[in-house]
């Protein structure tokens, strides 16, 4: 169970510092409505669950945080990657590609 | 980095919770907006977004967790639940921190003693590395014997253990030249012992070596006590010329007030007021003086840094082999050559000093643990009594989720809270308990002057309020959160650790009260024991005879007999007579009774030597057995005699008259007479075999004057003085007091070691029946449907009250088992505060019968109150 949580903890957090490095400043719902549109709609998590994640993050350094006024007029909340963000976000990219070759050649050879 | 501001957040919890919203109010707006501008109603919007954020209380609270440190959150919020709650129960909440406060503050006043005795390193420099050495008799069981001078002259020549050694030698001087004759406590003492010990003068100097010489010895160092009493704290003093035993001292120095060396335990009785240099003459270093090798002399030495006590210990028993040889006829019997197995042995001071007093702290923190383990028992039950009481609540909000650690997190949080508490209140009890404790010691100490409150003994507070609070939070907070579940699944309440809970303070009380019962039956039998003698009536005055005005300097007994002439005149005088030496106790009045006829060795060679006047056995109502008094004739020059106790006698000649035998003392001494055994000391049962010989014929400078008045007379204590004081205006005359009031005082501190663990036992059986009273009540206040259903139906009340008592009985029961298998088991330790009391049947019986009649009673009355609910309304409140 646990464990099943840290590997889609680890996934969302991926997406976000990904986002974030391609987009700059960010608010909640955009973060979302473009990880949606990126990940095609394969990803199916509830939208609210990116939100401890956003936190967490940002308690761990790698995200920072700023209010701001949306488009629409509205006070909402702004993330940015920090220089701890990027350096995550490297590594999680090496591991990731690291697993995702490793998985698909053992499925080549199966 | 982030560690602060979830701190800080914390505090601003409302801002906090307004940001987290605001947060997801803008995500569901954005997404409202957006399928309302795709042709949605605003309520399908809505509902749609809602659907695909998740559940938003969930979200919110995690995110709060983690912007907050939501331990600490949790443990604030169950500190603060627990202050509430336990407030709610005023009452019963301050009952048992009371007894909580009493339990460590009793475990805190006694570590205090003993981290002043015995942790905290002794008040001299280098005091690690002093030694006290003594000597050893092995083969006659005498041992820890203070060493003759001459044996330290040739210890210091041979050994090359130590850096330093000193000796010192007390006794009562005659301070003249003030108001009256004062006689003061004075110590005679190698220059060295001052460099030993490291202290210095506040004023003037101490002693050099060149002072211990024949010649330059009349000088004097002065206690700032003295200094302060007797010259007004004149920093002038110092080259004052002041009368000691008559002789000019010049005053060379004063003392630092922090400066004692009174150690009981090494017999030094009280604190020195004045030093002198021993006199290091002929008379008493060499083994030819008369009394060189009978002088003993507390002998102090400090080790060479580096060397192990064990090698100094190891060159002792070489130089006393040495000694053996050099000299047979001083450690060999005569004439019969038997070796004494004389060696010499070191003792670390501060185990010479702390010795005994130490044993006793350990003890007393036994059993002052005990009475807290028993407050902790009751502490616990009226955690689980209430943790039970709660089940309900505590049953939903398991069932909302609250995980099982948080409960047990809050359960302890109470305990902690009364612990802290309980801690602070017995700070200040054990503050009060300390100062209580040494004002009243009857044999005290400087080193236990000096116990206060410091870094240790808080310490000792912080981890003994934890241990408590684990003990007593623990059982509750498990069982709490475990009964919910059993209740959840609509099952009983769990009651075991209750039971078990009584029947550990029974035993721990069982335990307390057998030690205290023994104490005070050992005080009864001694009181009770016969003594030999009348008391009532006697009273006792101590002189200090110097050199005897040179009239009488012929012989210095005849001073004393002019006294006593004296005193006789006084009206309501019946008889008066010397005692030599300190009468109570007898210890030190202890010698060796040489080769005689019939040695009885055992009862010979601790037999006490007394030097008494002719009326001494009228004065104390002494039964004259066989033969005849002391007379005026018994005088030096005349055919030396004695007179024994009708033991001694019995011992050494069981067939036939001692009258007319011959015992060596160590001169041949003829027995005149025979006299009723006697028991001086008031610590034991057992009377002192005795020997007397006349105040006539042997003459020491130390001496006591006992005095029979007539029944109906006051004591005329100023006309005793002034009737000394009529023969020699110089005599100080000091201790005076009735023989009642000297008995009492040498019984003192059994008396006081009796009634702090008489005390404890009854805290301890207090607490113990306070537990089992609620216990039951608890019980019953469960049961009370049950009870009024049985009563409506017609159950027999014997049968009600055998279901509310039956297990409080067999828990009870089970108690007073444990309790005395273990007051048997730890029988052997009570021997070291009491020579008399042992634990026996009667004893044991007595108890045990105590604590289960307590534990009824206990029942008793919360079930009767139980039977007269009316049935209506015990149904009716639950």
């Amino acid at each position: 169970m646990a464990k099943h949580r840290d590997h889609l903890q680890g996934t969302i957090d991926l997406l976000v510092l990904r986002t974030l490095a391609a987009g700059g400043t960010l608010h909640g719902f955009a973060i979302s409505e473009r990880i949606q549109l990126v990940s095609r709609e394969t990803l199916k998590v509830e939208e609210g669950s990116l939100y401890p994640a956003l936190h967490r993050m940002e308690e761990a350094g790698w995200i920072a945080s700023e209010w701001g006024t949306s488009d629409n007029n509205r006070r909402a909340r702004y993330y940015t990657l920090t220089r701890t963000g990027r350096r995550q976000l490297a590594d999680a990219e090496a591991k990731w590609e690291t697993l995702v070759s490793g998985v698909a050649r053992v499925l080549r050879q199966a | 980095v982030s560690a602060p501001r979830r701190f800080v957040n914390l505090f601003r919890r409302r801002a906090l919770e307004r940001e987290l919203d605001a947060e997801v109010q803008f995500h569901l707006e954005s997404r409202i907006a957006i399928a309302v501008r795709a042709g949605r109603t605003r309520a399908e919007a809505e509902a749609e977004a809602r659907a695909a954020f998740g559940h938003v209380g969930r979200v919110t609270e995690s995110m709060r967790e983690i912007r907050t440190m939501t331990r600490l959150e949790s443990l604030l919020q169950d500190l603060r639940y627990g202050a509430r709650s336990l407030a709610r129960g005023r009452f019963s909440t301050a009952a048992v921190a009371a007894t909580l406060a009493l339990g460590i503050g009793a475990n805190v006043a006694i570590f205090t003693l003993l981290n002043a005795l015995w942790l905290r390193p002794l008040p001299y420099a280098n005091a690690d590395r002093l030694v006290v050495l003594e000597d050893s008799f092995t083969r006659t069981g005498i041992t820890h014997v203070t060493p003759t001078v001459p044996e330290f002259l040739d210890v210091r020549a041979w050994n090359r253990s130590f850096d330093a050694m000193a000796f010192l030698d007390h006794r009562d001087l005659l301070l003249t030249g003030g108001e009256e004759p004062t006689r003061v406590f004075g110590g005679r003492v190698t220059a060295s012992f001052f460099r030993v010990l490291g202290a210095d003068a506040a004023l003037g100097r101490v002693f050099t070596d060149l002072d211990n010489q024949p010649g330059h010895e009349q000088v004097a160092l002065l206690s700032d006590g003295l200094w302060r009493r007797a010259f007004g704290a004149d920093p002038a003093v110092v080259g004052r010329v002041i009368q000691i035993d008559r002789r000019p001292h010049q005053v060379v120095g004063v003392l630092p007030a922090g400066f004692a060396f009174d150690h009981p335990s090494i017999g030094i009785r009280e604190p020195a007021d004045v030093y002198v240099p021993f006199l290091m003459s002929e008379y008493y270093t060499s083994r030819q003086g008369s009394h060189s090798h009978l002088r003993r002399v507390l002998a102090l030495a400090r080790l060479r840094p580096g060397v192990a006590i064990d090698a100094a210990r190891a060159e002792m028993q070489l130089i006393a082999a040495r000694l053996t040889q050099a000299h047979p006829e001083l450690y060999r019997n005569r004439p019969s050559g038997e070796d004494m197995g004389f060696t010499m042995l070191l003792r670390p001071l501060h185990d010479a000093v702390a010795g005994d007093a130490r044993t006793v702290l350990f003890l007393l923190l036994a059993c002052v643990a005990m009475v807290l383990l028993i407050a902790c028992a009751n502490t616990a039950q009226f955690l689980l009594a209430r943790a039970l009481q709660r089940r309900d609540e505590v049953a939903v909000r398991l069932a909302l989720g609250a995980s099982r650690g948080r409960l047990v997190q809050q359960f302890l949080c109470e305990a902690f809270g009364l612990a802290a508490t309980a801690t602070i209140l017995g700070l200040a009890a054990a503050h009060l308990l300390v100062r209580g404790f040494v004002a009243l010691v009857p044999t005290t100490s400087p080193l236990l002057a000096r116990a206060g409150v410091d870094a240790s003994v808080i310490g000792f507070a912080a981890a003994l309020a934890a241990l408590c609070a684990l003990l007593f939070g623990l059982l509750p907070a498990w069982s709490g959160s475990h009964a919910t579940r059993r209740v959840v699944r609509g099952r009983g309440v769990a009651v075991q650790p209750h039971y078990l809970l009584v029947a550990v303070e029974v035993a721990l009380s069982m335990v307390l009260l057998a030690g205290a019962a023994v104490l005070v039956r050992g005080l009864l039998e001694i009181s009770l024991a016969p003594r030999g003698y009348t008391a009532e009536h006697v009273t006792v005055l101590q002189l200090r005879l110097t050199q005897p005005r040179p009239e009488l300097r012929q012989n210095g007994a005849l001073q004393y007999e002019a006294y006593l002439e004296a005193i006789r005149q006084v009206p309501g005088v019946e008889a008066a007579s010397v005692l030599s030496g300190q009468p109570v106790p007898l210890t030190d009045a202890e010698f060796v009774i040489g080769e005689h006829a019939g040695d009885a060795a055992a009862l010979a060679r601790r037999t006490a030597r007394l030097i008494v006047g002719p009326e001494y056995f009228r004065v104390l109502q002494v039964p004259m057995l066989e033969g005849r008094a002391f007379t005026l004739q018994d005088r030096a020059g005349q055919p030396p005699v004695a007179i024994v106790t009708a033991d001694v006698a019995r011992r050494l000649w069981p067939n036939g008259s001692a009258i007319g035998r011959q015992l060596r003392l160590p001169q041949p001494t003829t027995i005149v007479g025979v006299v009723g055994a006697t028991r001086l000391s008031s610590a034991q049962t057992d009377s002192t075999p005795q020997v007397y010989v006349p105040s006539l014929q042997v003459w020491e400078p130390n001496a006591s004057i006992w005095i029979r008045t007539a029944a109906n007379v006051t004591p005329p204590i100023p006309a005793f003085k002034q009737a000394i004081w009529s023969v020699a205006p110089d005599q100080a005359v000091f201790n005076i007091r009735s023989m009642e009031e000297m008995l009492s005082r040498s019984v003192a501190d059994p008396r006081f070691r009796t009634a702090l663990l008489a005390a404890f036992a009854a805290l301890a059986l207090l607490m113990s029946s306070a537990g089992v009273y609620g216990l039951v009540s608890y019980l019953v206040s469960q049961r009370t449907r049950e009870i009024a259903i049985r009563a409506a139906i017609g159950a027999q009340r014997r049968s009600l009250y055998w279901l509310v008592s039956r297990q409080t009985v067999v828990s009870t029961c089970l108690g007073v088992a444990v309790g005395l298998a273990a007051a048997v088991a730890l029988a052997g330790l009570l021997t070291r505060f009491t020579v008399v009391g042992r634990l026996d049947l009667p004893i044991l019986a007595g108890i045990a019968i105590l604590h289960l009649a307590i534990a009824l009673a206990a029942t008793y009355v919360p079930a009767r109150r139980a039977f007269q609910l009316d049935a209506m309304r015990a149904l009716g409140t639950n």
